[in-house]
């Protein structure tokens, strides 16, 4: 047999074209104008004045600042409720369950909106705590605004992550610390921390990435001296040709990069965690008491905190004037009205984008992980790479690079370059969920060993048979979930969104909420397309979660 | 054997999608009769527009692509050639000064007689021709009013009274560099107070500033929802809050100047004629109706329709609002980078010492009034210079040597590099400044012992 | 090093619902070599776990030297425990795993060091002292977990399946240098093991469990020729174990007959075996195999026999004759160039009454 055949080869031709045209050539052309003079020179002098700004070295430390302290907050909510569902014999671990999903279904910047509205100068929280003790707290203020919102959406992260690696490491472990006479605290910190590690590292990893690259939260806070606003605000501002939009691509890019390249120099050491031979699971302790009662105000705390942006935006929703109250003054489904009537067509827009955008990521996606695992063709492993890239690529990144290298490119049929159109935010979507697809056909394939394809073959089923009868139906499933996961991540996606829409017509549901919310008669309508979108997630989320049961094989990790 | 039919069938179903995708493209809408509008409205204003539009012509669809004033600008510099977008509709007077200059916006006849050639001392329409005023706008202060009454705070009336210490602590602007009404906000009190007094009346202001928003809609939207107390707006987002059911309210100080917020055809529209008969219609009766609704709450600029308003309704062409400031929108345009520039290194930037710097000022001042310290009263006016005096002086922006520094633009490298040195200038002005007043204000509240 | 005695006394533990010991007494000497044997599931490692405070019973006692440990938490029992998958550190080299008991009792750095230092030589890993544990190779993952264990001057040392997860060569070479090892600390050890060769062979005293129940304690040589009854026997070598009489023969002499054989009879060694229904057992190497005869030999001695099938063992050639319903099995020596018998091969059978029990219920 030879090493590969000539479709083998010219498919992975075809993605490798896809994959330079949409992400690395863009991605390259922001690196390219972030160094160059102007005149085809190298120059590090748009670094040397970006560094020049303190607007910029302001953003820059701040950008860092609230990722920093993001996954700091993070940690102090999720490493205790981890330890509680993975070592603790606990009522509440239904609860925890629950709190490792509800933020999630909530995008951040729709989030961020009610969380101004509880949390504010002026919010819920803050008028009770003036009423009774004469205090407020500037919890919605600037950074520590970006910083809040952003801790309770991303926590989950860590939490799933590190639940998976306390729940993996072999209980003898553990057994033989408090054999030599190690205990409590003592024991966490030398021997189940550092054993946990790799799922802590990998989701603090992700918790700072998408922190550092967000921009719809600091842009729906009004918080714009952070690297991604600033990007965004040059480039849409002063113009394309501005050269700080690259310098702070580049910048993001990199800490993406370095965050994710420490996260995988700890997930190498995983084998750590996985179980042996003549092992115990670890066991259970059970709480006392005044332990259980701790633990129960610990995760009611973080519940109500969870659960404070969905209902604020439910409220808000629903409200008619909601000024300096506690909750609105009065209710109605105007807003909800408004939406229907007038932008049914954002909607449309989402599912149709997401749609051909999830199943584009699904037949890529497959196709790469075929190529991966079944053939030998040569360069297989790029395309994996190029594939998995996309994730340290941050959305405001993809779309400058989109934007600049096809600004004067026209497709056939249509008006104007391809950047006025919406298939542009399509590609952006395609590409930046690729990654998730990719991982879901790769592990659902994996899962599959290649001798069920063979004796199909053996009992004399075509190739072709044998893949439609066997193949398709065993990672169909798995398929799925990658379509499904790839549909909510893009349905919800704001940073490349409002770089690229080009006109309201076009737009999706993500953009509608942003320019809905900067309405002067009140936010109710960009909260009632925020609850449409936090259903649309939910919906999917419940659905992938049962593609998921259905398979064997846990859920790979999302760092990887 | 072959490995790789599984995957042509994969193939085919890529195609097919791929087909699908074009066929989408292909139905999409048909230019001919769309009209491109960018603009820095709000969504209230333009779907309005929209539905009365194209309810009207229904051969024309409008496009509304929702730009900020300066992305707006960029948006349309940057559009090729062969898809400019047809119509700029936005407020701030300069923004226009700016396409005319670059040669983007075209000339074209038309619009009603009844419009009067000047609202106050400014012309109503550009005369040269290129663009014409659509609304009237107005500056002056929004404040929520259970806001005020939960902090028992009086109602202002003036700039001046924003800089009172009571305010301290209660008051919002956004930035002029983020927002083209907010620099006209800022354009409108330095020319009507002159370059120092205004800057110092500015600055006590911003000491007074919980917040500078990044986004000139950060403050109507903070001051309804009860986040701050009080905001300098322009007049519509006040009084279309107040409109619809927020507890604020809007008044229009005395040092404010009446702008047209303008409407102009793009050089290089696709639909020209369409575009016309768009701003045709926008400054019709029937089109300049519509800046009435309580969402809306414009002003119009054809004074017949404010026979139509309702009670109270603010009338620029009967004297209920008191426009004492001509605004001289070249004066402004000449000196936009250095006032914005300015603001936000001065103001943006150091709010927090600003802050600390007006806090120890008033706090000084309260406990001196009454007793005669004479040094330390010399100690308090020392300080209120320091923190107060614009780093660039009524002299220095008159001379075009500097003013040229920064019409450059920054992609010259040698140009960016001297506009940070010059901004870098002002930031250490600013931050050595604030923290030297703060301290000599605290000296002077500790000789009133 | 420490002489301790452990003392189980009534020890119960259940998991939920499941009784996983019942009423176990046990008393290890001090210094004593002492296994645990049991099938999978029959409590032995639980009775180690509860040893060593992993495993909290529901009734009876642990003491250890003076001390009762019953509700003493794992961490100050100062009992050394090897546990089966060794469960050595990954995150922490050799000499960190060594160390961490130690560190633990706050000890010198100084102390520390030298301890490590002499563990690890006496295990004969030095060497490797800042490799990670998977950086080594299986044995020497068992040593490090063995200088781990003993470091720390445990009063007892527990081993758990010490042996099971090393290739057999390996087994049989570890499991001599573990019996050295103890007998030069003198530590008072025990171990867990499923392989009642390997606790025979290396063990001073056994204690056979089966569901949770201790079926019989003794040296191996105890157990294996008098097992207290047809568990210990069955469990302890290979053996045939017939059930039926004990009838008197014609002089007298108490003679077996097995259920369902007929022609089947077997002498009984002395007189003093109670007549009536009996189980016997006796090892394959106590049948003795002679070429058919026509008639079998008067009194009991002999009797028919088919060859049904043959298991070449090496060292002996295992046969399972039958006769009747009764099956037999005969171990006989194999020496170079002697020819086994075949298949379907009549032949007379004799086992030697000496070797002959009676076992208890």
């Amino acid at each position: 047999m030879p090493r590969f055949t000539f479709p083998q080869a010219l498919l992975a031709f075809a993605l490798g074209l896809f994959l330079a045209a949409f992400l690395a050539v863009p991605v390259g052309t922001v690196a390219y104008v972030a160094f160059s003079d102007g005149a085809g020179g190298f120059t590090l002098g748009h670094f040397s004045s970006f560094f020049e700004i303190s607007l910029m070295r302001e953003s820059f430390v701040n950008s860092l600042y609230v990722a920093g302290m993001s996954v700091l907050l993070a940690s102090l909510l999720a490493v205790p409720l981890a330890y509680l569902t993975a070592r603790l014999r606990f009522r509440g671990a239904v609860l925890i369950q629950t709190l490792g999903v509800l933020p999630l279904v909530m995008p951040s910047f729709v989030g961020a909106v009610a969380m101004q509205l509880v949390f504010g100068r002026s919010g819920s929280i803050n008028l009770l705590l003036g009423d009774w003790l004469g205090i407020t707290l500037p919890l919605m203020d600037g950074l520590n605004g970006v910083i809040f919102v952003e801790t309770i959406h991303y926590f989950p992260f860590i939490l799933l992550n590190l639940t998976t690696s306390l729940s993996g490491i072999d209980g003898s472990l553990e057994e033989a610390a408090q054999n030599l006479g190690a205990n409590g605290l003592r024991l966490f910190r030398r021997i189940v921390f550092p054993l946990a590690m790799p799922g802590y590292i990998a989701g603090a990893s992700l918790v700072f990435i998408k922190v550092f690259d967000d921009l719809g939260t600091p842009l729906v806070l009004n918080v714009t001296n952070m690297l991604a606003p600033q990007a965004y605000l040059r480039i849409t501002s002063v113009g394309l040709d501005d050269p700080f939009g690259y310098v702070i691509s580049v910048i993001m890019v990199s800490f993406s990069l370095l965050s994710l390249w420490i996260a995988e120099r700890f997930m190498k050491k995983k084998e750590y965690a996985t179980i042996s031979r003549g092992s115990v699971s670890p066991a259970k302790r059970r709480l006392s008491p005044l332990g259980a009662a701790a633990a129960y105000v610990f995760v009611v705390f973080v519940l109500l905190l969870v659960l404070a942006p969905h209902a604020g935006i439910l409220l808000l929703s629903l409200g008619k004037v909601w000024s300096f109250t506690m909750i609105p003054e009065g209710y109605t489904l105007e807003h909800y009205a408004t939406i229907f009537q007038d932008s049914p067509r954002m909607i449309v827009n989402t599912l149709l984008y997401c749609t051909i955008a999830a199943g584009l990521d699904v037949l890529i996606g497959g196709a790469i992980a075929y190529l991966i695992l079944r053939t030998r063709v040569p360069g297989r492993r790029l395309l994996d790479f190029a594939a998995t890239a996309a994730l340290a690529i941050p959305g405001v990144v993809l779309a400058i690079g989109l934007l600049r290298t096809f600004r004067h490119v026209e497709l056939p049929f249509m008006d104007g370059p391809v950047t006025a159109t919406w298939a542009i935010l399509v590609l952006a979507y395609t590409v930046r969920r690729l990654p998730y697809a990719l991982r879901s056909a790769i592990s659902a394939l994996r899962q599959l060993h290649v001798s069920l394809e063979e004796a199909a073959e053996n009992l004399g089923a075509p190739k072709t048979r044998a893949v439609r009868r066997i193949v398709v139906p065993l990672v169909a499933g798995g398929l799925l979930a990658g379509f499904v996961t790839s549909f909510i991540t893009a349905s919800v996606e704001l940073s490349a969104t409002i770089v690229l829409t080009a006109s309201s017509t076009d737009a999706p549901i993500s953009y509608g909420i942003y320019w809905y919310l900067q309405s002067i008669t009140g936010r109710g309508p960009g909260a009632a397309l925020g609850v449409v979108a936090v259903a649309i997630v939910a919906v999917g989320t419940y659905l992938s979660h049962r593609f998921v049961k259905n398979r064997r094989e846990p859920k790979e990790s999302e760092a990887i | 054997m072959t490995r790789y039919s599984g995957l042509s069938e994969r193939k085919t179903r890529f195609l097919a999608v791929l087909a699908a995708v074009a066929a989408l493209w292909l139905a999409g809408p048909a230019s001919a009769d769309q009209v491109v509008v960018v603009t820095s409205f709000p969504k209230e204003l333009t779907s309005a527009y929209k539905k009365a539009f194209e309810a009207k012509y229904p051969n024309v669809k409008l496009e509304i692509l929702n730009k900020g004033t300066t992305a707006g600008i960029v948006y349309v510099r940057e559009a090729p050639a062969a898809s400019k977008p047809d119509v700029f509709w936005a407020s701030a007077p300069d923004a226009f000064e700016v396409l005319a200059r670059e040669k983007l916006l075209r000339k074209f006849e038309g619009g009603s007689p009844e419009i009067p050639a000047r609202i106050g001392n400014y012309p109503m329409n550009d005369p040269e021709g290129f663009y014409r005023g659509q609304a009237i706008s107005g500056y002056g202060i929004m404040w929520n009013t259970r806001y005020l009454k939960a902090h028992k705070l009086p109602e202002p009336r003036e700039w001046a009274d924003l800089a009172k210490p009571v305010y301290h602590g209660h008051v919002a602007i956004s930035s002029p560099s983020k927002s083209g009404t907010t620099h006209l906000t800022v354009e409108t009190i330095l020319q009507g107070e002159g370059w120092d007094k205004g800057w110092r009346q500015m600055l006590e202001i911003a000491g007074n500033c919980a917040a500078v928003t990044e986004r000139s809609f950060g403050v109507p939207d903070g001051v309804s929802s009860g986040q701050f107390g009080i905001g300098l707006v322009i007049d519509f987002l006040g009084l279309a809050a107040k409109n619809s059911g927020f507890p604020v309210d809007f008044v229009y100080p005395s040092v404010t100047a009446l702008v047209p917020a303008n409407i102009a055809l793009i050089a290089g529209a696709r639909n020209a004629e369409a575009a016309k008969t768009f701003i045709g219609f926008t400054l019709s009766p029937e089109g300049q109706q519509i800046l009435l609704d309580p969402k809306i709450s414009r002003l119009p600029v054809l004074p017949s329709v404010y026979a139509k308003a309702p009670a109270g309704y603010p009338n620029p062409f009967t004297g209920t609002i008191k426009a004492s400031v001509s605004f001289d929108a070249n004066l402004s345009e000449s000196r936009y980078y250095v006032v914005t520039s300015m603001f936000d290194h001065a103001i943006t930037f150091r709010l927090k010492e600003l802050n600390k710097a007006k806090k120890a000022i008033d706090d000084a001042a309260a406990r001196l009034a009454g007793k005669r310290n004479a040094e330390a009263e010399k100690l308090l006016a020392q300080a209120r210079d320091l923190a107060f005096t614009p780093p660039v002086s009524a002299a220095k922006v008159k001379d075009k040597a500097f003013i040229a520094v920064f019409q450059g633009g920054k992609k010259d490298p040698e140009a960016a590099r001297k506009i940070a040195a010059v901004e870098e200038q002002w930031d250490r002005h600013a931050k050595e400044n604030y923290s030297k007043a703060a301290e000599l204000a605290e000296k002077a509240a500790a000789m009133a012992r | 090093m420490q002489r301790a005695a452990v003392s189980i006394e009534n020890l119960s533990l259940s998991f939920g619902g499941t009784e996983v010991l019942r009423d176990v007494d046990l008393a290890v000497e001090p210094g004593e070599f002492f296994a645990l044997l049991g099938p999978s599931g029959s409590g032995k490692s639980t009775l180690l776990r509860a040893i060593a405070g992993f495993s909290r019973p529901q009734g009876g006692r642990i003491v250890i030297g003076a001390t009762d440990v019953t509700r003493v938490p794992p961490w100050k029992r100062n009992v050394g425990l090897m546990f089966q998958n060794y469960a050595l550190w990954p995150h922490m080299t050799v000499r960190e795993n060594v160390a961490f008991g130690l560190e633990e009792r706050r000890l010198s750095r100084r102390t520390i060091r030298e301890k490590v230092e002499g563990a690890l030589n006496l295990v004969g890993l030095a060497d490797l002292s800042e490799r990670r544990p998977n950086q080594l190779s299986g044995g020497q993952q068992q040593r490090v977990a063995l200088a781990r264990t003993i470091v720390i001057e445990p009063q007892v040392l527990l081993l758990d399946e010490p042996l099971s997860n090393l290739d057999a060569k390996l087994r049989l070479h570890m499991r001599q240098e573990l019996r050295a090892l103890q007998r030069n600390l003198g530590i008072t050890t025990l171990f867990v093991t499923h392989d009642q060769e390997e606790a025979l062979a290396i063990a001073n005293r056994v204690a056979l469990l089966d569901q949770g129940v201790l079926q019989q304690v003794g040296t191996p040589v105890d157990l294996y020729d008098s097992p207290a009854n047809r568990f210990v026997a069955g469990f302890v070598g290979s053996v045939n174990i017939l059930e039926g009489e004990v009838v008197s023969g014609p002089s007298g002499e108490p003679i077996f007959l097995p259920a369902g054989a007929r022609d089947v009879s077997i002498r009984l060694p002395g007189g003093e075996a109670v007549r009536g229904s009996a189980t016997l057992a006796f090892r394959p190497n106590a049948v003795k195999i002679s070429p058919a005869l026509d008639h079998p030999p008067p009194g009991g001695t002999a009797f028919h026999a088919v060859v049904t099938a043959r298991e070449f063992q090496g060292e002996t050639i295992r046969y399972t004759l039958r006769a009747g319903e009764v099956e037999i099995l005969a171990d006989l020596p194999h020496l170079v160039g002697a020819p086994a018998l075949e298949e379907n091969k009549s032949v007379t059978v004799s086992v030697i009454p000496d070797q002959i029990r009676l076992l208890g219920a």
